[in-house]
């Protein structure tokens, strides 16, 4: 039920992100380009330590292979 | 001066023609970097992992980025440590997750060794890759591609990769298993948001799916099942899903604060919540320290159970692996990197090198507690 939930949410969140009204122009994105607002700095960090929380854990995933744009351009 | 071009000629050389060099004339490349790593593990079993990486990577000048990264690792697996012939070292013995030729081997550390390769060619929007892994019981291969596309003015990003990776099993002799030769493949895609909504602030959402197929037990452990040892078995298919959500927000001291949660569900029956956060802060220009800490919570899967009291398990199905039990588990770490060329005495010397050092600490529900150190040397030229 809390995983329905959940779910039901994210998906939620998926359409609004989709048509989200706010405009951010470019030259107001210095801070998202900061290396430590980027998800990419992070992404090789997370590769390498998903290995290791699948020995441990169940479950895998949550990075999206470790890829995605950083819509900061 | 001399490094530089001495460490320039070998990544020449390393690099595919084709790939790295699409032009002729003069040097292809924009920017490079090159790093180690060394990261030790060692939990509450006496296991112990030291991994050895390093990694290359060219920024080429049509805006393609070729990547390089090699991976040893040794893992020592204790031998049993109660006297030969008590119970406890029988029960060690029978459920023992490595090979063990003989009884006399039991009594003795496994080491098992692991080299990996991973390579990729990206630009702005696409990326290929290839992953090889080796050991002595397991060969893996991978295929993957991702392909993103910006909207609204940039501020929206759309993701989609999918990889295809196939591995071939050959237990070694053990003792009181009869494993043999047998193959696993896994087909992953995924699909992922990244959404400006701030100057701030930066949203992701992403969805994933694998579907893997194959041998997906260790073909060494056994389980008490109805009063005597058999084999651990799991299905031969499984469909893993999550659904991701992550914030990444800029704050006003020169910080950043990322709050992330996954929900993970398969046809096993394992269901797992996962939050994470992480706090950067620069504490100069040149040192960022960073604090995190990760909440992790999952099911057991259907067919697991403490103790069984038939041979048969659960519709056939008998697992002792400690990942399909319920547990709770929390990590916290810390990291440090600093530019050295900050250091008075490197300047010069070590322009465009960072050293960073992390110490994280995990412990789960089920008393398993582990220490991981990790320190990395980047030198960018």
């Amino acid at each position: 039920m809390r995983a329905r939930r959940a779910r039901a949410l994210l998906f939620l969140l998926f359409l609004g992100l989709l048509g989200g009204c706010a405009t951010v122009k470019p030259y107001q994105r210095g801070y998202l380009a900061d290396r430590i607002m980027r998800y990419d700095a992070d992404a090789r960090e997370e590769a390498r330590e998903g290995k290791w929380f699948e020995a441990r854990e169940g479950s895998s995933g949550g990075t999206g292979g470790a890829g995605g744009g950083c819509a900061c351009n | 001066m001399q490094l530089r071009r001495w460490i320039a000629t070998i990544l020449a050389g390393l690099a595919p023609a084709g790939i790295v060099s699409p032009t002729a004339a003069g040097p292809p490349v924009e920017e490079r970097d090159a790093r180690y790593l060394f990261r030790y593990f060692s939990d509450s079993d006496d296991v112990r992992v030291f991994s050895h990486y390093g990694n290359v990577q060219m920024e080429l000048r049509d805006g393609r980025t070729f990547f390089l990264q090699w991976n040893h690792e040794d893992v020592v697996v204790p031998g049993v440590q109660a006297p030969a012939g008590s119970p406890d070292a029988v029960d060690a013995i029978t459920s023992a997750s490595r090979p063990i030729a003989d009884a006399a081997d039991a009594f003795r550390d496994y080491h098992k060794r692991r080299n990996e390769i991973k390579a990729s060619v990206e630009d702005a929007r696409a990326e290929l890759g290839y992953y090889v892994s080796t050991e002595a019981d397991y060969f893996a291969q991978q295929l993957r591609g991702r392909y993103n596309v910006d909207a609204h003015d940039g501020m929206l990003n759309l993701a989609a990769g999918a990889s295809y990776g196939w591995d071939r099993i050959t237990p070694l002799n053990d003792e009181d298993t009869r494993g043999t030769k047998d193959r696993k493949t896994t087909w992953h895609g995924d699909l992922v948001l990244t959404r400006v909504v701030s100057p701030t602030t930066v949203v992701r959402l992403g969805a994933e799916a694998s579907r893997v197929r194959g041998l997906q037990h260790n073909p060494y452990r056994n389980v008490y099942a109805g009063g005597a040892p058999v084999p651990e078995l799991h299905p031969d298919a499984r469909w893993r899903r999550d659904l991701f959500l992550r914030v990444s927000r800029y704050l006003r001291n020169r910080s950043s604060l990322k709050a992330d949660y996954r929900l993970y569900t398969d046809d096993w029956g394992v269901q797992s919540h996962t939050v994470g956060l992480r706090l950067t802060q620069y504490v100069t220009e040149d040192a960022i320290f960073r604090y995190r800490y990760r909440y992790y919570s999952q099911g057991a899967a259907w067919f697991y159970a403490p103790e069984y009291e038939i041979a048969s398990g659960i519709d056939g199905y008998l697992t002792g692996d400690y990942r399909l039990e319920r547990f709770d588990a929390h990590l916290f770490g810390v990291q440090v990197r600093l530019n050295l060329a900050a250091v008075p005495a490197a300047r010069g010397v070590l322009d465009g090198t960072a050293l960073r050092v992390k110490y994280e600490r995990y412990f789960n529900s089920n008393n398993f507690s582990a220490n991981i150190f990790e320190s990395s040397l980047t030198y960018q030229f």
